[in-house]
């Protein structure tokens, strides 16, 4: 069972290390509009001049 | 081309027809469809923007696209500095509604349009909602950018900016979204200590997981579950019972006990399916909440369209100013077309007035110098100079707007906190009587099996089941345009029992149209030339009916054409003088207007109001629903008497001659009312109703105080309502049903002590999924009304 010591700690660490950059997602609006951004990424950047 | 290719392709068109080289629609005329696509085409070129066509022949299409028909529209008003603060915000910033986006290249185009104009820092549009935020740079005028949106084809509104309802509105969205995760991940990480409980994980790791289940519980029972202790405490304050009183008891026992049994080394610890409760919980009612929000907002939307604008005259200048800051004795001119901003005497001018919002009446009436006019009604005529002589909140519209504001319908105790009280009162009851029994023999065990029943009958899928079954119908509507502000509305629609149908623009087309023609004598194709060639200018509704009836027919040339108000229209052709004016008509009540030569009568031409095609099939629809269809008209008695017949309605079901505050005291006397409407002189009548429908098309003040907004004029909309209602609360029932059936399974087994953390972790998912499940499918009767792609 010592194996569990290890994979316990990094089984929540890894849960709530997510659980951070979603939240940190949500306050920087990220999830403001969910429609828009997956347009958006269609279009090309602007040639150089 | 090649870019984008991967992407859906659409709109694709027979070879063979030449279509819009703007628009794309089907082109009769060469290589556009009309001016306004042309105008868009050569000014796109002419701005190193022709890249927007290889966007859109490749990308993939959300809207139709069409033709540009946009009428040009002056922004100057936007600049003016009573005006300006309105729409721009502290940090520059001004949001447009744009109408006419269809597809990526509108996005590539639209977020462009720093480069083209100077002034203009920033563009981010917001597809889903067709909303652009422009941000200016400090002092730059925001006329322009509104006027280039246009000439690139597009409709752009200016949305009035309301900073604070707006910062609290996504305050609360984030707050949700951030519970919801929250909940979402504890409840995950339960889920893996709880796997190994019930997995036989025992002694040493065994207890190792059982405190790690409490610490992972604490942030849902002190941050995820914080809005269920908040409207429990509400309701109980006000000595009510809702949903969510039985919910926070039974979060908050179920952790007091979980603890205390984790303390004293018992097994029973229900963690998990608290946590799984919590964010199953959050989840659905944040889905109810986005979609009501969706059709709230597109209704606001809307709102921004009538944004009324008064030409105040200085002087020789016009300055646009909105029509609360008009004093007494201000001059403002208004233009054909235009509302009327305030109450106020004609100074200059003569023209026709449609005052239908406040009389039903749909023909306008002729005001001269002198007369006066009422703010909301339109000027149909030729322009106006008026005095004010009433501020806006002294109008007799500003009058029924404050009636609007502070008469609220009285909320609706929804079925679900109905439901929770009694389930509360009896388990409650139910608690006390299994303590008591044990009380003498073994408290403690007594206690527990108590405690058990509390926790375990927690009517988690009756709390579902609501916002779910809400959300999915009003998603369904939503889809086919019927944009319903709350589920509460949708409750409140299955309990109605009268219809009462607006006349004019509801259940006709609130347009004059050619009814019958009748040649006296003459050549029936000269008199139909004759005649429009005498109404070719005229701006009279009469004159635009048979315009449009008499596409097609050449007009004949005629000379001193004169149009005297109120009495028609006269001219000369080949030395005779030809009058078309309004004639008595014999036969029946309806407008009848008579082209004659010399006082002979050489046709008679009656025009009424259309019917929609709809109409009378609706009324049938509703009344096999069992509903009492009633009409309610500003209109004269014999024109209401007589489309009553034509619609099916019995004679003493059609009420005429009614002022707005007459049709709120007819609707007043009716519990469980449907009012449909459109005018502002049905706001009233809308609010007051039980439930109100504001057609398409409708003004400002109707689709304000409306349950339901339709996005296209169909009346079939009410009968598929009525009909989603009902059986939305029949899916409602069912799920009360299925929930009760699980609450009893574990409630016996409670009881009987046989309950433990494994028998609530099976039956509490087991019960969501039922009526997840259960609300998806709905009825067989919803799923063919709002099949999908009809």
């Amino acid at each position: 069972m010592s194996v569990v010591t290890i994979l316990l700690p990094l089984a929540l660490l890894l849960g709530f290390g997510f659980l951070g950059l979603y939240l940190w997602a949500v306050r920087n609006d990220q999830f403001a509009d969910g429609d828009t951004p997956a347009l958006r990424i269609l279009l090309d950047d602007e040639k150089p001049e | 081309m090649s870019r984008l290719a991967a992407v859906l392709p659409l709109q694709a068109q027979p070879e063979s027809a030449v279509v819009c080289r703007h628009c794309g629609t089907p082109s009769f005329q060469g290589e556009f469809c009309c001016t306004g696509c042309e105008n868009v085409f050569a000014i796109l070129r002419a701005s190193g923007l022709s890249e927007y066509y290889d966007i859109k022949a490749s990308a993939y299409c959300f809207q139709p696209s069409q033709p540009v028909t946009w009428k040009a529209e002056a922004f100057g008003h936007l600049d003016s500095p009573e005006v300006r603060p309105l729409y721009v915000n502290e940090r520059s910033e001004a949001r447009f509604y744009v109408e006419g986006i269809h597809c990526v290249a509108c996005l590539w185009l639209l977020e462009r349009l720093p480069k083209l104009i100077p002034g203009l820092m920033g563009c981010r549009l917001e597809v889903s909602q067709s909303l652009l935020t422009v941000t200016l740079e400090a002092g730059a005028e925001l006329s322009p950018i509104a006027a280039l949106i246009q000439r690139l084809g597009y409709q752009p509104h200016a949305i009035p900016n309301d900073e604070n309802a707006e910062a609290l509105q996504r305050r609360e969205r984030k707050a949700a979204l951030m519970r919801l995760g929250v909940a979402g991940a504890c409840t995950g990480n339960l889920m893996l200590m709880a796997v190994s409980l019930y997995g036989g994980a025992s002694g040493y790791w065994g207890q190792v997981f059982r405190w790690i289940s409490l610490l992972v519980f604490l942030p849902v029972a002190f941050y995820a579950a914080l809005p269920f202790y908040r409207t429990a405490l509400g309701a109980l304050r006000s000595h009510q019972i809702n949903i969510d009183v039985p919910i926070a008891l039974a979060i908050v026992l179920g952790t007091l006990v979980s603890t205390y049994n984790l303390m004293i080394g018992s097994h029973h610890i229900y963690f998990d399916s608290l946590a799984a409760l919590v964010f199953l919980l959050l989840a659905s009612r944040y889905y109810l909440r986005e979609i009501q929000a969706r059709s709230a907002r597109s209704s606001q939307l809307l709102q921004s369209f009538f944004a009324p604008i008064a030409h105040r005259l200085e002087g020789e200048r016009i300055h646009d100013v909105p029509p609360s800051l008009l004093h007494i004795g201000d001059q403002v001119s208004v233009a054909h077309g235009e509302r009327i901003p305030a109450d106020g005497r004609v100074l200059k001018g003569e023209s026709q007035i449609n005052a239908s919002w406040l009389t039903g009446e749909y023909l306008p009436v002729e005001v001269k110098e002198g007369d006066p006019v009422y703010a909301g009604t339109i000027n149909e005529g030729l322009p106006l100079v008026l005095e004010v002589t009433e501020t806006v909140s002294d109008s007799r519209l500003g009058r029924i707007l404050q009636q609007l504001e502070t008469e609220i319908r009285s909320p609706l105790v929804g079925m679900t906190d109905r439901v929770s009280r009694v389930f509360l009162i009896t388990v409650l009851i139910a608690a006390a009587a299994v303590f008591l029994t044990f009380i003498r023999t073994n408290p403690s065990e007594g206690l527990n099996r108590a405690l058990s029943l509390l926790i375990v009958t927690c009517p988690c899928a009756l709390a579902l089941a609501t916002p779910l079954t809400f959300s999915y119908a009003l998603a369904r509507a939503y889809r086919k345009g019927y944009a319903i502000k709350s589920g509460e509305a949708l409750e409140r629609l299955s309990q109605v029992r009268t219809i009462f149908f607006d006349k004019t623009g509801t259940l006709t087309h609130g347009e004059l149209g050619v009814d019958s023609w009748e040649d006296l004598s003459g050549d029936a194709l000269k008199n139909r030339g004759l005649l429009l060639g005498l109404e070719q200018i005229s701006l009279h509704p009469i004159a635009r009916a048979l315009r449009h009836h008499l596409r097609g027919v050449a007009p004949l040339e005629l000379k001193d054409v004169e149009e005297k108000a109120g009495q028609g229209v006269s001219g000369t052709f080949q030395g005779r003088r030809y009058e078309a004016k309004a004639i008595s008509d014999p036969d029946s009540a309806s407008t009848c207007i008579g082209l004659l030569v010399d006082d002979r009568l050489l046709a008679r031409i009656r025009f009424k109001d259309r019917v929609r095609a709809e109409s009378a099939a609706t009324v049938r629809a509703l009344q096999a629903l069992d509903c009492q269809v009633e009409m309610l008209s500003g209109d004269a008695p014999p024109v209401v008497r007589k489309l009553a017949l034509e619609v099916g309605l019995e004679l003493n079901q059609a009420h005429a001659g009614l002022s707005p505050e007459a049709k709120h005291r007819i609707i007043a006397g009716r519990p469980h009312s449907l009012m449909v409407g459109d005018g502002a002189n049905d706001a009233l009548a809308l609010q007051n109703a039980h439930v109100g429908i504001a057609m398409h098309g409708g003004m400002d003040l109707s689709l304000k105080v409306a349950d339901v907004y339709l996005s296209h004029p169909d009346l079939r909309a009410v009968h598929d309502l009525v009909v989603l209602g009902r059986e939305t609360r029949k899916v409602l029932w069912r799920n009360f049903g299925l929930s009760i059936a699980y609450n009893l399974v574990g409630g016996v087994a409670a009881v009987m002590g046989w309950i433990n953390p494994l028998v609530a972790a099976v039956i509490m998912p087991l019960s969501s999924i039922t009526v997840l499940l259960s609300s998806t499918f709905s009825t067989r009767r919803v799923r063919q009304l709002f099949k999908e792609g009809k």
